[in-house]
This record gives structure tokens, sequence and C-alpha cells, in this order.
């Protein structure tokens, strides 16, 4: 009888199960009763939407003999929470050229129990001019409330039909159900990917597409795609990743080769020599490369030619051009001439690089672009050769031998082989002409290391006095330097530091502040003081801990965790204690590290005779590590906070 | 050589006459307009500005944003540097532009330039023009400078008006005959000239800027206004004037009227009425905000706004009064500023307006109502509005009056927690606070938020180790007539609140800290020292120690006292528990710069303090 129960009540809740789900409905104009009556989304109790349905349809036709790519949107979204409502204002951007048409959009309310349906009028409608190329269409929904089922739809009609956007499936409110259809007549050749965690459903085959060219029926045989993506979770950018679109799931399409009947065949490079190749020949990127150096005689003032060193010529040259053109802040692939460029004063890294290599070119060095795809961006698809996933450039130098060494003019602060990390990418493509091209690895420069000595004396009253020197390399240095430039002043930089580590600075130097050397020293006589009966001394010894709160707080992480770059950090302490005062017990040593061994932390304690020695190390030894890894490495940092808090009991002998 | 020794005397002159700390200089500012009628002016501008470092970089750029109103008719910019070179000329063509607004739809566009000085100084020589052709209220307004750390040397402001067009003006921080009037031909002419306009220091705590920076306002006294026109001689004139463009806006169809009055009629008071059409409008409506032409003074109709579920501050408030009109309540719209406390009694102008809200009078006390919030309660009066001045808009013009803002009694911030501390330095927390009146607003978003977020906001606030939140839980308090408050309980488990060696137990003196650093400046003080609210903030903390844990070392009681602020905190040991109640009291006012010395140290004392510990041994 029990076990007939449980069937029974196995049998009510699995009926009963399927009726509460939500199920997707692709229809729209008439919204589901249970799509009107929900009140929160049961995979995301706290999400303010839920897109209920996306059709996403790119196909193409012909008007007047032209060419055109065809986007259909049509999105259905249920308004969730008051906040929610922010997701009735839509703002789709568009090209200057494109044509945007059939904009509607409806809402769905219930009222006393029935459906009231609202349209949207035209005059709510905006389209305004970003630039020259951009246009923005605006429009806010009417009467959205929270419970709304709202609809709305457009159609873009594109001249450069070779341009179909990344399809992202997912978005900042989780997605019920998301469509993609595609079709590609005959005399297009795209390449399309699909990519993300969460594996659509997917269906590829022939098919037939009709133009109708003056009065008569033109018939193709073409390709349809169909990509499906259901409940997937909402995707929120956070510290941790450098890109979050790595991690979205995406269709991407990229133009391989174009054959219309009459017209020659186009083939758009799909191997990354043809990329090669197409940027040879680009005006603002090939042409570039051939200018002529325009500081010749500030070389020569400088006596670049009489430097014999590889590294110091580049140096000083990077240092040149920095004096004279100012880096605005942005990064690009294509550049302007130079005269352009220096008789604005300023540029983007690509404009400036540009003269960059003129220069060291100019000083007999064999200097190229290595081309990628900056940090934030997202990575190269590498089987999916594409100009449009390249967004800029650094300058590789040769060394003796067949070693580079890079430079990028929006590294303010750096050096060789000293850039932003925004720039130290896994692949950037070092661009030989005759020798070849090739892929090589920016992120073996991916450094960073701080070396520091700590001196201190210990006052029978629990004064602690001390000389810190800390040296920083590579990244670190690069960090080091922009925190402290981009401080107000240098004395705000030292107040906000001692009130940080709460001690007293009486000197404070930072040699090495500006760009142009490899390292950075910080010098700096500082006083602490602890908590001191007339017996006893508290001391936290664990002077200038590297971190005091945890970067990580959250009990779980779906997304990877991604490092800026490897990193050394090793503080050496030595604290002379009282004459007459011996330590109660010499805490143990910690050593902690996630689970593959990469990013580890130990603190040891040794005393000897009146000195107590600490010592410090804390590594990251790899730049991505897995969701699996993150409650190992949550416990690295939880350690670090838990240890620099850490005590000493001093007892009076 | 000559040409070094020249770069280095003008570098010389450049370095020696320029004020030390200044960042930017005005040489040179002539403002000139001319006005034909009440329709049209031009307006020219050329200025010569010097930028001394990198912090005066924003003067490089140029910005002029264009409505039906205003066209930018001229522009050229030459760049010169510090050796008087010229590195660079800007034509008109070479703008960029742009229609793009963030929030709003707006008429118009945005020119715009921004110049990257690659060293300084460096020059830059603006000469514009600009015309306005369909009207206006008032003209140009007259300020060599708004920036920080910008001195002035000579500056002069031109208006030439036809002889019979009156002209008001004001004038700020300025004396009172600074305008010189004389007569040419069959035009007057007003003209003010300033020179050597001292740089304002930007800092913490200091006086709202338009009360130190020198501005003339001017504006003719009828107008002509994109197909309206007024006076606006006073206040009740701009009353006049709004009034024709509100009037016959609040009518609602007979159906809604009856379904409003059927929603009320229920209700025992005025404010239950008001409050169950507030609720309405704050369900049924959003914010979007659409300003084109006259509608940028204009609200939509009621009707319109009802349809379509949404419009800007004045549709909203317009909607509701007219909502309330149907139940048979009486409300005003009224303008107001969100930026600046007082208006100009004596000088009224659409530019010190930038919002409207709602005021209904009541028995016992005028409700002030902002349309345009829904988490806001009734009658909420938030930082943007309380205490400033506003117009009311009636039919027989315009009055103003002043909001009511939140006090030390009605604002309060108020949290006790008690922190169970375990032996191995782990804790379960319970906290409850309350925030009323002013300090409502900064927590009223968690009253609907989900409760990941506040956990994250109190985890960055208090910065607690390895968090684990058990319980959070957030209660409004909306009382008629009573300042609303928010309760936020939560209940969370730490680790390492407490730090352990052997047998002790070291505890931050205020484990759950919001301070980090010090917010004031050591350098030297120049502003005065100004507070615009009186605050009130008590925290009171229990600390249960383990079971056979006693206290081997606590800090003394922390008290500082100054005119400006008042800190107390208080320790006791009462039955195995440590209670540190702490108080701080802040008195608005503006205090002289001389206290600022005291008031840092005060502020450094604190930090210091806080930065203590508490021993228990077992």
């Amino acid at each position: 009888m029990k076990t007939f129960r449980l069937i029974f009540l196995a049998l009510v809740v699995g009926q009963l199960c399927p009726a509460q789900e939500l199920t997707p409905n692709t229809k729209f104009g008439k919204p589901t009763d249970q799509e009107l009556n929900l009140t929160t989304y049961a995979a995301e109790p706290n999400a303010p939407a839920l897109q209920l349905c996306r059709m996403t349809d790119v196909a193409y036709d012909m008007f007047n003999g032209e060419l055109k790519l065809i986007i259909t949107e049509k999105v259905k979204i249920k308004i969730l929470t008051e906040e929610g409502k922010e997701y009735a204002d839509i703002q789709v951007p568009y090209l200057a050229t494109d044509i945007v048409g059939n904009i509607k959009a409806t809402t769905y309310n219930i009222e006393n129990g029935k459906q009231v349906k609202t349209k949207m009028a035209n005059d709510q409608i905006f389209r305004k001019k970003v630039d020259e190329n951009n246009m923005l269409l605006s429009f806010s929904i009417p009467q959205v409330k929270a419970g709304s089922v709202i609809e709305y739809q457009y159609r873009i009609e594109r001249e450069s039909y070779g341009n179909i956007n990344t399809w992202y499936a997912q978005r900042s409110i989780p997605v019920l159900y998301a469509q993609y259809d595609l079709v590609i007549p005959e005399w297009l050749k795209f390449k399309v990917e699909e990519s993300g965690t969460h594996p659509f459903e997917k269906k590829v085959g022939n098919t037939s597409v009709t133009f109708h060219v003056k009065g008569n029926e033109l018939n193709l045989s073409g390709m349809q795609y169909r990509f499906v993506g259901q409940r997937l979770p909402s995707l929120k950018d956070d510290d941790f990743v450098w890109s979050i679109a790595d991690y979205c799931n995406k269709v991407t399409c990229e133009l391989g080769g174009i054959f219309i009947p009459g017209s020659v065949y186009k083939n758009f490079s799909q191997t990354w020599q043809g990329i090669d190749n197409q940027l040879w020949d680009d005006e603002d990127f090939g042409g570039r490369l051939l200018q002529e150096n325009p500081f010749k005689n500030e070389m020569t003032q400088a006596g670049i030619a009489t430097m014999s060193n590889i590294k110091d010529k580049a140096r000083a040259i990077l240092q040149l051009l920095q004096e004279k053109v100012k880096w605005n802040g942005k990064y690009a692939l294509w550049g302007k001439a130079a005269n352009t460029v220096l008789k604005e004063g300023s540029g983007n890294n690509a404009d400036l690089n540009f003269i960059l290599i003129s220069m060291l070119k100019d000083a007999g060095l064999t200097a190229m672009p290595v081309v990628l795809r900056t940090r934030d961006s997202g990575r190269i698809p590498l089987t999916h050769p594409s100009l449009r996933f390249m967004n800029t450039f650094i300058v590789g130098v040769q060394d003796k031998g067949d070693e580079i060494f890079f430079l990028d003019a929006s590294a303010s602060y750096g050096d060789v082989n000293m850039l932003p990390s925004l720039l130290l990418v896994e692949k950037g493509r070092v661009m030989r002409k005759g020798t070849g091209s090739s892929w090589t690895d920016v992120q073996t420069i991916a450094n960073g290391k701080t070396t520091t000595d700590i001196h201190a004396t210990l006052t029978e009253d629990g004064l602690l006095t001390g000389k810190a020197v800390s040296k920083y390399e590579g990244n670190d240095a690069y960090a080091k330097r922009r925190a402290y430039n981009q401080a107000e002043d240098s004395a705000a930089y030292v107040k906000k530091f001692a009130e940080k580590h709460n001690i007293d600075i009486s000197t404070y130097q930072l040699e090495g502040a500006k760009a142009y050397t490899p390292t950075a020293t910080q010098t700096m006589d500082f006083s602490q003081q602890a908590n001191a009966t007339t017996d006893i001394i508290y001391l936290n010894p664990v002077i200038l801990p590297l971190i005091k709160e945890a970067p990580l707080t959250a009990e779980k992480r779906a997304l990877p965790i991604e490092f800026p770059y490897k990193d050394i950090d090793r503080t050496n302490i030595y604290i002379k204690l009282p004459a007459n005062y011996h330590i109660e017990t010499l805490p143990s040593a910690t050593h902690v590290a996630d689970k593959d061994g990469k990013l580890t932390y130990s603190l040891t304690f040794k005393q000897e005779e009146q000195t107590l020695i600490i010592q410090q190390t804390f590594s990251v030894d790899q730049l991505f590590f897995q969701p699996s890894s993150y409650e190992s490495i949550k416990k690295v940092f939880d350690t670090m906070v838990e240890k620099s808090q850490m005590m000493i009991v001093l007892k009076k002998k | 050589m000559k040409r070094l020794l020249l770069v280095i005397i003008l570098l010389g002159i450049v370095s020696s006459t320029f004020a030390a700390d200044a960042n930017t200089v005005v040489h040179q500012l002539q403002m000139t307009v001319e006005c034909t009628g009440t329709t049209k002016y031009t307006c020219k501008v050329h200025q010569s500005i010097t930028i001394l470092n990198e912090k005066g970089r924003s003067a490089a750029q140029f910005a002029f944003s264009t409505d039906q109103t205003r066209k930018l008719t001229a522009f050229n910019a030459v760049i010169s540097n510090a050796a008087g070179q010229v590195i660079r000329k800007v034509k008109k063509n070479d703008l960029q532009y742009t229609q793009y607004h963030p929030q709003m739809v707006v008429d118009g566009g945005t020119y715009y330039f921004a110049y990257q000085p690659v060293s300084y100084p460096v020059t830059i020589d603006f000469d514009y023009e600009y015309a306005n052709s369909n009207g206006f209220v008032s003209f140009p307004a007259f300020c060599p400078t708004t920036e920080y750390g910008t001195e002035v040397r000579h500056a002069v402001y031109t208006l030439r008006v036809p002889n019979n067009m009156e002209v008001r003006s004001k004038l700020l921080n300025m004396p009172d005959n600074s305008i010189v009037t004389t007569t040419e031909g069959n035009k007057k002419c007003l003209t003010i000239t300033i020179e050597n306009q001292q740089q304002l220091h930007r800092e913490a705590l200091m006086p709202p800027v338009t009360e130190r920076l020198p501005i003339a306002y001017f504006a003719p006294v009828g107008f002509q206004f994109l197909g309206t026109e007024g006076s606006m001689k006073t206040w009740e004139d701009f009353g006049r004037w709004q009034n024709t463009l509100i009037e016959g806006r609040d009518l609602l169809t007979p159906t809604q009227q009856k379904a409003l009055k059927q929603m009320t009629d229920t209700c025992a008071t005025t404010w239950d009425k008001v409050k169950t059409v507030y609720n309405l409008l704050r369900y049924s409506t959003r914010y979007n905000s659409i300003q084109l032409g006259i509608g940028g003074w204009q609200p939509a109709k009621a009707s319109d706004v009802s349809q379509l579920g949404m419009g800007d501050c004045k549709g909203l408030t317009n909607y509701m009064k007219a909502m309330l009109k149907a139940i048979g309540i009486e409300s005003h719209y009224t303008v107001i500023s969100t930026s600046y406390k007082h208006l100009f009694h004596d000088y009224p102008s659409l530019s010190q307006l930038n919002h409207a809200i709602l005021q209904v009078p009541m028995q016992e006390d005028t409700l002030w109502i902002e349309c345009t919030n829904p988490s806001l309660p009734l009658g909420y009066l938030h930082e943007d509005i309380a205490g400033h001045d506003a117009v009311l808009i009636t039919k027989e013009g315009g009055k103003i009056v002043t909001l009511p803002e939140y006090n030390s009694n009605d604002s309060k911030w108020n949290t006790v927690t008690h922190i169970t501390l375990k032996d191995n330095g782990n804790a379960h927390i319970n906290y409850r606070a309350r925030m009323q009146g002013m300090y409502y607003e900064d927590w009223q978003w968690a009253e609907n938020a989900d409760t990941t977020r506040i956990a994250q906001r109190i985890q960055r606030m208090y910065r607690l180790p390895k968090a684990k939140f058990l319980k959070i839980k957030t209660t409004r308090d909306e009382r008629p007539q009573c300042p609303p408050a928010i309760d936020i309980c939560i209940e969370v488990e730490c680790e390492n609140l407490a730090t352990v060696n052997q047998q002790r137990l070291f505890l931050p003196v205020s484990p759950i800290d919001n301070m980090r650093y010090n917010t004031l400046s050591d350098a030297t003080r120049h502003n005065d020292i100004y507070i615009d609210q009186d605050m009130l903030t008590t925290d009171s903390i229990y600390i249960h120690l383990p079971k056979g844990f006693s206290i081997e070392s606590i800090p003394t009681a922390f008290q500082n006292n100054t005119d400006i602020t008042s800190t107390q905190i208080q320790l006791y040991n009462d039955n195995n528990a440590i209670i540190a109640v702490e108080t701080t009291q802040t008195h608005k006012g503006l205090y002289n710069k001389s206290l600022y010395p005291t008031l840092l140290q005060q502020q450094q004392n604190l930090l210091r303090w806080r930065k203590q510990q508490i021993v228990l041994r077992q």
C-alpha cells in the first residue's frame, strides 16, 4: 500500500510538473495564458524580465537588381518586476546605409481578468544619427507594467550584404527560446560557426531561393541554417573575465566569397595568409608601413644612431615618439597618415604605432606589426579567419637572433616588453612581408614580479619603525606606475597608501615612476603602532599585506576566471624584537594552492636570535582557470586575507 | 639658437605669471550678443585659453548643442604651442556631429571636437558664433568659467538690444554697478567687464559653485518663444505663462473619471485617496523622456500619458494632477530645480528650473509628489528636491514656495548588531538597520531588490570575511505625515571575523566597519566648509564573547567634538558581552575654513581608533 501511495504521488507530481513548466511559444500576436500569468521564472527567480521568444531571420533579396541582406527580428519579453520595465525601452543600432522599417510593438496586459492589447503608435519611433556611419533606432513600448508581455519587431534592409552581425543568443535576462534562421543563396559563401556552453539545436540543409528581377523569377539554390537555444541562463559581465562575449552562446557568419553572375568573383579570404594580403594591400595599413620617418632630425639629435643595444634604441625611440605625439586612449587597426597625426598632435595606437615602425626601421631595426584582438573584445577564433576579429596591432622588433620583443605607443607607463594587460593576448599575428607571417604568444611577456624587503624594529611600547623597499618588474612595474601617476598627486597617493596599510610614512620615493625602465623601486620609511600593555605586545607581523579584502565572494561561479598576467610577489620581513621580550608561540607555516597548484600562497616564520623573519610568496602561474577551480582559488585568496590579519603575542621575559 | 632663446623667454613668462596651481588661464573672453527683436539674436564668442597642465585638459574640448531655436553658424579654433607656433587649425567642417543622447529624445544634436594636447602649455583661440531664430526667454549668460582651477584675465560681455527693449538682469558674485549702459544709435548697449578672476579650488564639503563664481544673467522682460509669448518680470508672470502651457491638458475621459471615483470611493481619508491614485500612477506608468520643441516646457496631455503608460516629469505630474482632479482633489503643477536649492526671487528664468512635481494641499500638511520614481513612497522628499525652492503654478500666476526638508529628527540611521563570537574566530551576526528620512533614499532600492544584490552591497560595505547570508529581509515603514523608513534585517555567518592565536582572539574594535579612507584631503584648504544637511547616525554593536573568554585588552572610548560634527564611541562591558555604541551628529551650516584642520584631525583620529583591536583571552 505504501508503495502504491508513493507511485500515486509520483504520478500526480509527474503530471503536475509539465503543466507548471513554462513551454516556449513561438507564435507572435497571441500570448498564451501561461505567458500572461507568469509571475516569476523558476530557473532565475530574481530575473526582472524573461525573453520568452526571439526569432531572428536573416535572408537575401534583390531590389532593382541589387542584392540586399534582409534582417528580421521578432522579440517577445515577459516583464516580471518594476525594474524589468526598462526592457521595454528598445535601442537598435544600425548602419547609416541601412533601411529600417516594419517597426511594430504591442503590449499585452491582463486587466480585470481580460486580455488588453496596446499597440505602439508610429510617433513613438525615433531614428537618430550617432555619427557619419551609424544610426540608432529607439522606441518605448506603451502600457508596460510588471506582468506585461511585450512584443516588438523590425526589419533591416542592408546594402552591405556581406555584413551579418554575430547573433548572440544570451543576454542579461534569461532566455526561454531563441531561434536564428539563416538562408544564404549560392552566390555567397559564408563560414557559419556556433559557440557557447549551451549546445544549440541545429539544422542545416539545402534550400531554394527565389529572387524577382525585372518581373522574372530567378531560382537559385542555397543553404539553410536554423539554430535554436532554449532555457539559456542570463549572462552578466564581471571583473574576472576579459570578455563576456567569449562565453556567450552565439553564431558568427564570415563572408568567404561572392559569385554573382555577370560580375567578377570576389574571394574573401578564408585563410590567414589571405588576411595578411588584405592588410598589406590596404592603404591605411600596408600603405602606412611605407611612410617615411617624420622624426629623422629629432632621432639624430637624440643620438639614437650611436646606441648599440637594440632594446635601448627601441626604448629611446618609443620615448621620443611619446614626447611628440599623444595617445588618445583608443585602440585601432588602421591608421591615418603620419603628417595628419602630427598635425593633430594625437592619435590612436595604430596611428602612433605606424610612426613608431617608421622610426624603428629608420634606425636600422627590423620592426613589424603584430596584429591582434584586444582581450576585452574576446579571443580570435583561429579556425575562422577574418579581419573583423582583429582590432589593433602592437609593434614587434627583432632582437639579436630570431627573438622578438614588443612595444606599443599606448603603453604610457611601459617599456620594451611592458604593455597594458589588455594587449597581452595568446595570439598575435606577426606580419612579415616575404618571409611569411606567423602567430606568436604575446602572453610570454605577461609577467609581473614584486620583491619587497622590510627591515623593522619593534620597541617595548609597541612602536614598529622600519624601511620597506619594493622592486617592481614587468607588469607589476606598469601597474605601480599607473596607480602612482593616476593619483591626484604624489602626496595623495602616499596618503592613501599609508591609510590602506595603517602606517605612517615619513619618507617615500618611487624610482622609475615614469616609463622607459624595466623596473620601478619604492622605498619608504614607515612606522606603525602596535597594541601594547606593560608586559605584552600584540603584533600583526604581516606588514604591507598583498590584499586586505577577498576579491571573490560568491559561493559558486559558472564562468571561468582570467588573470591579466602571471605574477609572483615575494615579501621578506625582518623584525627586530625588543631585547627582553619573547614570542609566546611562533606561528606555524601556511601553504595553500588551487587544485592544480597554479595559484599559490605561502607564509613562513623563523626566529634568529631577537629577529623574527617572515617570508611570504604569492604566485599566479596560469592566466585561465576553469570554473571547477573556483572553490580552490577562492580558498587561496581567503587564506591570504585571513593570514594578513594574523597576530602574534610578545611577552616580557 | 635665437628661436630657442625665444622659447625659453616665452616659457619663462608663461610660468612666472600664472598662479602656481592653476590648470588653465582664460586670457581673453569676448561675448557679443546682438539682438534685433524678441525672436532673434546672434552671439559671437572669442576665447583665448591657455592650458597649463593635464588637469586642465577638458578646456581643449568643444561641444555645442543645437535645437529648434539655436544653430551654430561659424566655428574656428587655432591651437598654438608654448612658442606661439600654430600647431593645428580646426574649422566648422572638422567638427563631429551626433544626435545621440543617452537618456532621452531631444531636438537637434551636438557638435563636438576634442583636442588632446601633446605637451603643455598649449593655447587655443576659439571663435564661434551661434544664432537664435525661433524666439527666446533669456540671452546667453555671462560666466567666464565654470571650471575649477581656471583663472580669468580679461572677459567682456556686450549685449546690444533695440532701444525700446526692456532688459532685466541678475548679477551673482559681482558688484551691483558692474553693468555699463550706453546708447549706440537706436541700440542700447550693456557691457560687463571682469578682470583677474581668481581660480576656484575643488574640495570636499565646499559651498555650491554658484555662490562663488561671478555670473551675469540677462533676459528681455517680454518674450516670444517657440510660438508662445509672455512676460517674465516676476515669478508670478512666469507662472501665468507656464499655466497657458498646462491649461486644458488635464482632461480624462468620463470612463476614466468614473473608474477613478470607484477606486477611491471607499477610501477613508484624502491621504488614502491620493495614495490609491499614486499607486495607480506608479504601477501603470514609467518614466521616459521625449523633449521636442515646446514639449520641453509643455506637458503631454494627460489622456496621452494614460494611453501610452509613460511620460516625462511634466507628463506624469500633469497626469497625476488630472487623476486627482477627477476625484475632486485639487493639486498644483509645480516646477523646481534638482540642481539648485534656491531660486533667484528677483530674477525668474527657465534655466533655473529642470523638473516638475505635484503639490497637493492637505488639511494637516502639504503633500509633495515626485511622479517619476515609482519606488519612492508617496510624499517622499528626495534629496534633489527636499528644501528646494519651487514655483507653484496657478491660474493667477506663479508662487515661490520652499519644500520642507528632513532634519536630524526625521533623518536617522540606526543599526543594532549582535555578534556572537565563537572560539574559532567565526561569528554569527544579526544586523538590524533602520534608515529613515534622507537615509531612506540610499536604501530604498533594497525594498524590491533581489536578496543577492542586498547581500553584495552589505558585503562591500562591511567587508565581512567569508560571509554566508542566512536571512535578508527588508520592510518599508510608510505612514502618513511621517518620514519613510526602511528596515533591513540580516543574519549572516562569518568565518575569521576574529583572528585566533592560541588562547587569544583578536577582534577589530569596529568589526563591521564601513570607513576605509579619510575622505578629506590634507592639502591646504581654500574653501569654507559647507554641510547641507543635518545628520544623525547611531550604531550599536553587542559582541557576545565565546564561553570561557574574557577581555585581556580593550581600547579606550572615543570622543571627538567640533562645531561641525561630533562622534562618540562608548564601550561597555556587560555580562559576557561588549557593547559599543557609536553616535555621530553633523550639523548643517557654512563654517569658516579655519576649522578645517580640526575636522581633518577628527577624521584621522577616528580612522586610527577604528583600526585598534580587542584582545580576548581564554
